[in-house]
């Protein structure tokens, strides 16, 4: 703290009216602060003055006129003492007395319409339902699929659209549905390049013929990550695809 | 050790004492407020001089001061009934006599004797403050009463009622607040801006005396 701000404090330092922290800090400043120490010193003198302003010797008779005034209107009437001050719960209080019964029911009776209340404005509290929701992961894939309580061909495995979408169209056939985009985890033959998204075809070696593969893919619960497998398949498993979704497993 | 144990028997001794007569206070509240007269009485001598001394510091004459300490005890006696059991008198008296002598002081008129330091200076207040021959003669007439007297006429109301209660009646800074119904801080900011103005009052006076 600088001097001025020390000096500001000192009226009250004086006669310790600052709390311990603060008259602390101005002991320590005035340790080594021989200006302000001078004016701490004066603030005590002038303080030291002041208390000598003490009443004069105030006689007897100068009390004995007080009381006997004091007593003379009193008995004149000219002052009535006042009733004593009833607060409102003693002045109403006994009409409306309540015993403990009618107390404990007006509880009850306030605590049921809080809980109303609660229930009201949020529907959900009470209910023992665990929302679908926290079954599956963000894009909608089971975390635990054996703990849904629905059957398995009720739940919709496939993965939220970030983007609104519009209508649907009428639902094609399986084959033409293999197609499209692949968004459901399945296991499928495929021919290499049968599909533009499919990945690169395995790299014939050798100028041997190319071989079938078995192409499993699996998406995970993070739409970005999709696990493809590819595996050597018997040559006669011909073009047809194996769709299996996982509720059919 | 026998000293220690006086002090202590001595000590016991004061507590008994103090509990004994706050019994009796009570017990003469009581009485009173049954209307025996005799125990007002009793109740006004043990406070005369308190209410007295209060009034006298803060409207600054003896006049004034036995108007305001009969009116406190009128008040004293119309209200005794409202008093609760186990507040503090004393407090309660000291708030009753700080209102009785504001309402003294606008009764008087304006702002009552508060003459601002600024006032004061520029009126030429200090121009007929004693000379140093005058001093000692009025220090032997003990006219610096009439010098702190004029240093608090420079003070507001309020700042003067803090004042006396917390420099002159020696009360404590929560017993000020709780008086007064002002918070702490307020209570502690009047206090600082008084001490400063009456430390000033004075500069200003030691001045003039060193140079006269």
């Amino acid at each position: 703290m600088n001097c001025r701000r020390i000096q500001s404090l000192i009226p009250l330092y004086v006669e310790g009216d600052l709390k311990a922290g603060k008259a602390r800090q101005v002991r320590s400043h005035l340790e080594e602060c021989s200006g302000c120490a001078r004016v701490s010193s004066e603030y005590q003198d002038s303080q030291q003055w002041l208390r000598s302003y003490t009443p004069p010797d105030f006689e007897s008779d100068f009390f004995d006129g007080l009381r006997s005034g004091v007593l003379r209107e009193i008995e004149a009437g000219e002052i009535e003492a006042s009733r004593p001050r009833r607060s409102w719960f003693h002045t109403f209080g006994p009409r409306f007395a309540l015993n403990s019964t009618s107390l404990a029911l007006a509880s009850l009776v306030v605590f049921a319409a809080l809980v109303g209340l609660a229930l009201y404005a949020y529907p959900s509290m009470g209910s023992d339902e665990v929302p679908p929701s926290y079954l599956r992961g963000d894009a909608g894939a089971p975390l635990v699929p054996g703990l849904d309580a629905r059957a398995p061909s009720e739940i919709d495995w496939r993965l939220p659209d970030p983007k609104p979408r519009p209508p649907r169209p009428a639902p094609k056939s399986e084959a033409a549905r293999d197609s499209g985009p692949a968004r459901e985890g399945r296991i499928a033959l495929a021919t290499p390049g049968e599909s533009p998204s499919a990945p690169p075809s395995p790299v014939a070696v050798g100028g041997e013929p190319l071989r079938k593969v078995l192409r499993i893919e699996l998406q995970t619960g993070d739409p970005n990550i999709r696990i493809i497998w590819f595996a050597p398949s018997e040559p006669n498993a011909e073009d047809s695809k194996l769709i299996i979704n996982a509720e059919t497993e | 050790m026998s000293g220690e144990v006086a002090e202590i028997a001595l000590m016991t001794d004061d507590l008994d004492l103090i509990e004994e007569r706050a019994e009796s206070l009570a017990i003469l509240i009581d009485r009173a407020r049954a209307g025996d007269r005799p125990a007002f009485d009793q109740i006004m001598i043990r406070h005369q001089r308190l209410v007295v001394s209060t009034a006298w510091r803060i409207l600054g004459n003896k006049e004034d001061a036995r108007d305001a300490a009969q009116e406190c005890f009128l008040r004293v006696y119309k209200y005794l009934k409202n008093f609760k059991r186990g507040e503090d008198f004393s407090a309660w008296l000291y708030r009753i006599t700080v209102n009785v002598c504001r309402d003294h002081a606008r009764k008087r008129g304006g702002a009552g004797r508060f003459v601002s330091f600024e006032r004061e200076r520029e009126e030429g207040g200090f121009a007929s403050l004693p000379s140093r021959e005058n001093i000692e003669e009025e220090a032997i007439l003990s006219q610096e009463k009439n010098i702190i007297e004029r240093a608090l006429a420079t003070l507001t109301k309020r700042e003067r009622a803090v004042i006396v209660l917390r420099d002159l009646e020696g009360l404590s800074t929560e017993e000020v607040s709780e008086i007064l119904g002002s918070s702490q801080g307020t209570v502690r900011s009047q206090i600082s801006s008084a001490r400063a103005k009456i430390k000033r009052f004075r500069d200003d006076f030691l001045k003039r005396k060193n140079r006269g």
